[in-house]
């Protein structure tokens, strides 16, 4: 942990310094997170690749007032969270912040008496739960995707999106959920 | 939909299951559905962005030189503009015997100067555009 911020606070003071291929290396350690959070947030990816360009390239402009309070994932994984969602605000798409009024894909058959073991493997069944999660709001499949994803725990994301620790635990709850009981009302069962 | 904590651990543990283990091993269809949708969620979004990314991104950043360059250059410039007006001031004060008659005066004599000589005009609304261009390029940098 502790070589971890050594290592981190070097790449910052070698960025600060202009040294070569510094900030190149900066974007390459870091643009896997910055693409999952605009991707998911804005689920294009011309716009999601654009974000991440104007993520890094205010990370450049501001590095010098980091402070080393948090980890530079956390202060990178911030800036494109609020580039992205400043985004959504332009383009008049409000993220919908509740669970609750995302629209899950409903028009399609029911999966009959789908074997979940089975399911792990079936590609269709699988798609369709991709389906779901997309059909969710961009800020809880955005939570969603740090947590399973990026492996983040509450606390740290709690850090990137500026949201208590409380609201992120309820969205993730309820995204999980309400993905389960669509799931279920699908038909999808145990043998 | 209430959090209820024994389904929040629910959910925990089958993201934890879904990635240690796999599928299965469970007869509670609840944490079934849990796991799939815990394995859904840890894939990677579909795309990415180029390998060339990094680089690309990097080159966009601005060239602190260059933009120092600019800086130094626009300041050279002005500061031979104003010598420039300093030595027409001197010129027309001490070979002309012109003198100095009060701001307003002095502007009006100016403004009909630049009437009745064309070249001046032209050359004060050059060394703007010029001006100008140089902002452009400074902004487009």
């Amino acid at each position: 942990m502790k070589q971890e911020a050594n290592d981190e606070y070097a790449l910052v003071q070698a960025v600060l310094s202009r040294e070569a291929c510094a900030f190149e290396e900066l974007v390459r350690l870091y643009q896997r997170l910055c693409w999952h959070i605009t991707y998911r947030m804005v689920r294009d990816p011309d716009e999601a690749r654009d974000l991440c360009q104007e993520t890094f390239l205010r990370v450049h402009r501001q590095l010098h007032q980091f402070r080393f309070e948090c980890p530079l994932k956390s202060w990178i994984g911030r800036i494109a969270y609020s580039i992205a969602l400043r985004h959504l605000e332009r383009r008049r798409q409000m993220p919908a912040v509740s669970i609750d009024v995302a629209d899950l894909p409903d028009d399609e058959t029911p999966i009959a008496a789908v074997d979940l073991e089975a399911g792990w493997a079936d590609e269709e069944l699988v798609s369709r739960v991709r389906a779901g999660v997309d059909a969710l709001p961009p800020i809880p499949r955005t939570l969603l995707t740090l947590f399973h994803l990026e492996e983040m725990p509450v606390a740290e994301i709690a850090l990137i999106t500026g949201m208590s620790e409380g609201t992120i635990k309820s969205h993730l709850f309820r995204g999980r959920l309400r993905l389960k009981d669509w799931l279920q009302r699908r038909g999808v069962s145990r043998r | 939909m209430n959090f209820s904590e024994t389904e929040w651990q629910q959910q925990n543990a089958a993201m934890r299951q879904a990635r240690n283990l796999g599928p299965g091993g469970t007869q509670d269809m609840d944490l079934a559905c849990y796991q799939l949708i815990a394995r859904v969620l840890a894939e990677r979004p579909q795309g990415d962005l180029p390998d060339e990314f990094a680089r690309q991104t990097a080159a966009l950043v601005p060239d602190d030189r260059r933009q120092r360059y600019w800086r130094e250059s626009n300041i050279a410039l002005l500061v031979v503009f104003g010598m420039l007006m300093a030595s027409c001031m001197a010129a027309a004060h001490f070979v002309l015997g012109m003198k100095w008659d009060g701001v307003s005066k002095n502007l009006a004599a100016i403004s009909q100067w630049l009437t009745y000589e064309p070249w001046l005009l032209t050359g004060v609304a050059g060394f703007g555009i010029v001006q100008w261009m140089i902002f452009r390029m400074r902004v487009r940098e």
